[in-house]
């Protein structure tokens, strides 16, 4: 399992996700309402030390559209994003992964969640009534053992 | 291991620290969570004037030290155990005692696979502090390597020294 699968994984896991949305695509955001995208947008290296091992940040931009005819749908959305930043950052687990680099294989371990910039990000049809989408920006950082770096 | 030419890489040169107070050896790798490891070879340089204006410069001598910081202690760790019981019972003179060895991972013994040339040092460790911020507990150490550096080979499957 990668960075993108196992971040798919943690968010499909959380445990409110059910009340926002039903299901999370790769790279695309259907037009239906309580629809998830989740777009990876980048993957950089943090740090190395002296025996090869590295850790990366992989970035992630994760879209929502609901709907939002009211103020009271505003704010339970923005408070959804606000509880996910949350236990996205409690989130401790070291879940192992393993990545391909060069034909060999690297494992890894997963060790942090933190997110920013959960906002409303666009209205697709100008329409406020057909929903808006929101976003949030989520960076996992994680190791990779230098054997077969 | 695989076959090092040209510029060598970091992770070729390799430190170890006996981490063990038994008397046996019980080698560890330092290098986790290091970015940088540098051993300061703090030459004694002594230089003189002659009445002529000309200058004479010796080295008579070498205190080898080299700091490790960040470590973060991690349960299990034999070295961790051991800077842990330094800065818990204040441990002063013999009991900071160990050998630290630098092994050349370019360069393999052709008569032993898995086998590189190295030089072993005595030396003491010198736990600068402890404690640290919200990323873990931290035991910041010093090596002071005080001498009697002999050459040999190093098993990295064992974590044995031979001296040769």
């Amino acid at each position: 399992m990668n960075i993108i699968e196992l971040v798919k994984h943690i968010l499909t896991d959380y445990p409110k996700i059910t009340e926002f949305t039903n299901e999370i695509n790769i790279d695309f955001t259907d037009d239906t309402h309580t629809n998830f995208g989740l777009s990876s947008v980048g993957d950089n290296l943090v740090k190395e030390d002296i025996l090869g091992n590295q850790v990366r940040q992989h970035n992630f931009v994760l879209y929502a559209l609901n709907q939002s005819y009211t103020n009271y749908d505003r704010l339970a959305n923005s408070t959804f994003l606000l509880d996910l930043a949350y236990w996205l950052e409690q989130y401790k687990n070291e879940d192992p992964i393993e990545v391909t680099i060069n034909n060999k294989t690297v494992s890894g371990k997963l060790l942090g969640l933190s997110s920013a910039n959960a906002m409303l990000y666009m209205v697709p049809t100008g329409d406020i009534n057909d929903g808006v989408t929101y976003q949030i920006q989520i960076y996992a950082r994680y190791y990779l053992e230098s054997e077969g770096l | 291991m695989a076959e090092v030419t040209g510029k060598i890489a970091r992770k070729w040169m390799a430190h170890f620290i006996d981490a063990g107070t038994t008397g046996t050896a019980n080698y560890v790798r330092l290098g986790t969570d290091l970015e940088e490891y540098t051993v300061e070879m703090n030459a004694n340089v002594n230089t003189t004037q002659n009445i002529l204006g000309e200058a004479s410069t010796i080295i008579d001598g070498y205190e080898p030290q080299s700091s490790v910081e960040p470590y973060y202690a991690v349960v299990g760790d034999p070295l961790y155990e051991r800077l842990q019981k330094i800065a818990d019972e204040r441990l002063t003179h013999d009991a900071l005692k160990t050998t630290v060895v630098e092994v050349h991972l370019w360069e393999e013994d052709p008569a032993e696979s898995g086998s590189f040339v190295a030089y072993r040092e005595d030396a003491i460790i010198e736990v600068v502090s402890y404690g640290g911020d919200t990323s873990g507990v931290q035991i910041p150490f010093n090596i002071h390597h005080v001498g009697n550096r002999v050459k040999g080979t190093f098993d990295v499957g064992t974590k044995t020294f031979t001296e040769n």
